[in-house]
């Protein structure tokens, strides 16, 4: 395998493969920069293009587009306190804040170290996977893909803050607004008015943009000034990138987590960067920064969000299952260039595999390498007075809500869901929770049902029901611990976005 | 109102909300109904607990420890209103040309940009969002104005 390694490496060095790797690397990362944006959006750009490419240059166009999204991303998490894309919305918990002192050239620093960690680490899965992922992607049924929502929605608890209550009925809600449109067992829609836009439900995009984005906005113009309290920007990218290092550990075990749960399909990435930072927030001493601008609240979930798209590649590549939107067109791409998904890819394809490898790695190192050397200059946005800046910004997040659906409720409920989101800032409800809800709501659902209608309750006793059913009561149990030894904050404020 | 007033009268919301999540539920079909409804049922149970919570928090408050909840409530309104006023602006002409004459307009009465710079910035705006439009094939919304007379 190793012969094959080396020859796919001389392979994906061409410098005209290198060529399209570094288009694929530009676009992932412009697509990261603007909110509302994902990788879908990016793979849909590039899909007409690759026909009639050889396989190789091909998928490292989209290897190295896909690779990046969640690097650039970072840019307006920790700057603008907007999500970048679906996998970034952990980082604005403490990304944000440090740009609010002032440090934003440090967050950035430490998020795009872990980034390319992350992503290297994701890549060696990759490889390491190969020879025994079957019977692995295989013994993940409904009934564990379910536990892997609960494990997801226990996050809840620990993103609550000084109210669990207002936790959980935050959490809650978003279930609730994320069970609006079809139902995934029968076929009916349920809250939906008869309004169509509501049929396939609200955009994540939407309700991210519009939960985070705009109260962030609304409070900018009210209050004057800039995003950075700090007259000057303390702080450089190197200091991030020593942070990183000290955080190695931290690094290391949110990129397998990330790796894991991206590897699971269904799941969706979503979710990985929350449950990445609740682990964190878990394992980590003296977290009572956390939420107030720790720099271990961006180094787990950059890390980890990375990772997650060399897991997704697993299940894609080798089975043919896509996990998110963003692999199924992968696969597509796949098939326009004459090639299938499956286990011909181990095979007689296994050189195609390899370079996917390489070029995951690569683009991952270009691509934080190329952020990095841009931090600096574009901290220097959480500086422009907000007067100047915000009428840009709700331009950007209306063009990018609009992209979700292409529908006129995407403007509508952008701004409904940011008066609420608005409302739930000023009354100290914590918003993450909801977020968690919405995103697990149809999955949870889904899952639920097929494994009762399946097995019953016998599914309960299922070995990886139990396995992952040991980890979330682990995961709880040390949170409860931890907070009475008044190892984790309990102010409340870690919950606040 | 203080913040304890209004946190009451947003959970008091929240209440009557899942409640009539639940009872909508409640007709669903077999199928589509267990999740919704039993959700709802637990966010009614919840937020019903937090009203509780709410009440002896405002009972208890003491008049001269009175938290507000925003410093300039209507600052906020008022930057609402250039927000619904620039979907207004997107219904009626598109969202291009809109986009135009909002940052126009937010630019000379907000910023106090002259008008020079005022069209300098709105018009850099416009150029990138339709060079993004063009390369990324993204779409924008045409407005009444745009489809009565076929732009």
């Amino acid at each position: 395998m190793l012969d094959v390694a080396i020859h796919a490496l001389t392979i994906v060095l061409d410098p005209s493969r290198l060529m399209f790797m570094f288009l694929g690397i530009s676009i992932g990362l412009v697509v990261g920069l603007l909110p509302g944006l994902g990788g879908t959006v990016g793979m849909s750009i590039l899909l007409p293009f690759i026909f009639g490419m050889d396989p190789y240059t091909g998928m490292a166009l989209l290897i190295g587009m896909t690779a990046v999204v969640h690097t650039g991303d970072t840019f307006p998490s920790v700057l603008l306190g907007v999500p970048g894309s679906s996998g970034s919305q952990a980082t604005i918990m403490d990304g944000y804040p440090l740009a609010q002192r002032g440090e934003a050239a440090r967050a950035l620093g430490a998020a795009f170290f872990s980034s390319m960690i992350g992503g290297v680490i994701g890549g060696m899965t990759l490889f390491a996977v190969i020879p025994i992922a079957r019977p692995v992607v295989l013994a993940f049924g409904s009934p564990e893909l379910f536990m892997m929502s609960i494990l997801g929605l226990s996050m809840v608890g620990i993103l609550a803050g000084k109210s669990p209550i207002r936790g959980f009925a935050a959490g809650m809600l978003g279930l609730m607004i994320g069970s609006i449109g079809g139902a995934p067992a029968v076929a009916e829609y349920r809250y939906t008015f008869d309004i169509i836009y509501l049929f396939n439900g609200i955009p994540l995009a939407v309700v991210a943009l519009g939960l985070f984005a705009f109260p962030e906005m609304m409070d900018l113009l009210a209050a004057g000034g800039s995003i950075s309290n700090a007259q000057k920007l303390s702080g450089s990218w190197m200091q991030g990138v020593k942070d990183a290092l000290n955080n190695k550990w931290l690094i290391f075990r949110s990129a397998i987590l990330g790796a894991i749960v991206g590897f699971i399909p269904g799941l969706g990435g979503s979710v990985v960067d929350w449950i990445s930072y609740g682990q964190a927030k878990q394992t980590c001493k003296n977290t009572e920064n956390f939420g107030k601008g720790d720099i271990r609240g961006v180094i787990a979930p950059e890390s980890s969000n990375n990772a997650k798209e060399g897991g997704a590649l697993i299940p894609t590549l080798l089975f043919g299952i896509p996990g998110s939107g963003t692999t199924a067109i992968l696969l597509g791409g796949l098939s326009l260039m004459g090639l299938q998904a499956g286990p011909r890819l181990l095979t007689s394809e296994l050189p195609l595999t390899m370079s996917i490898i390489w070029t995951l790695v690569l683009a991952n190192i270009f691509g934080a390498g190329a952020c990095l050397l841009l931090s600096k200059p574009i901290a220097r946005l959480s500086t422009i007075p907000a007067k100047k800046l915000v009428p840009f910004l709700l331009v950007l997040l209306m063009a990018g809500a609009y992209q979700s659906t292409r529908h006129w409720g995407d403007f509508i409920a952008f701004v409904a869901i940011g008066l609420l989101g608005w409302a739930m800032k000023q009354l100290d409800w914590p918003r993450p929770p909801l977020l968690i809800g919405f995103v697990l709501a149809v999955s949870a659902e889904r899952y639920l049902w097929i494994s009762m209608s399946r097995y019953g309750f016998v599914w309960l006793g299922r070995p990886g029901v139990l396995a992952i059913g040991v980890i979330i009561t682990v995961l709880l149990l040390a949170g409860i611990i931890l907070k009475k030894s008044g190892s984790i904050d309990t102010t409340g404020e870690g919950g606040q976005a | 109102m203080n913040k304890s007033k209004y946190s009451l009268v947003f959970t008091v919301f929240l209440f009557i909300l899942f409640v009539c999540l639940a009872w909508q539920a409640s007709h669903f079909g077999e199928l589509a109904r267990f999740f919704p409804l039993y959700i709802s049922i637990g966010g009614a149970v919840l937020t019903l607990a937090e009203v509780v919570v709410q009440l002896r928090r405002v009972i208890k408050e003491s008049k001269d420890h009175v938290e507000t909840v925003h410093d300039s409530p209507w600052l906020v309104l008022k930057y609402l209103f250039w927000v619904l006023g620039y979907l207004g602006v997107i219904y009626i002409v598109g969202f291009i040309i809109g986009t135009a004459v909002y940052l126009l307009t937010f630019l000379y009465f907000e910023t106090k940009f002259s008008i020079v710079k005022s069209a300098f910035g709105a018009a850099v705006a416009v150029s990138l969002l339709l060079l993004f439009g063009e390369v990324m094939t993204l779409y924008w919304p045409e407005g009444m104005l745009g489809r009565a007379l076929g732009w």
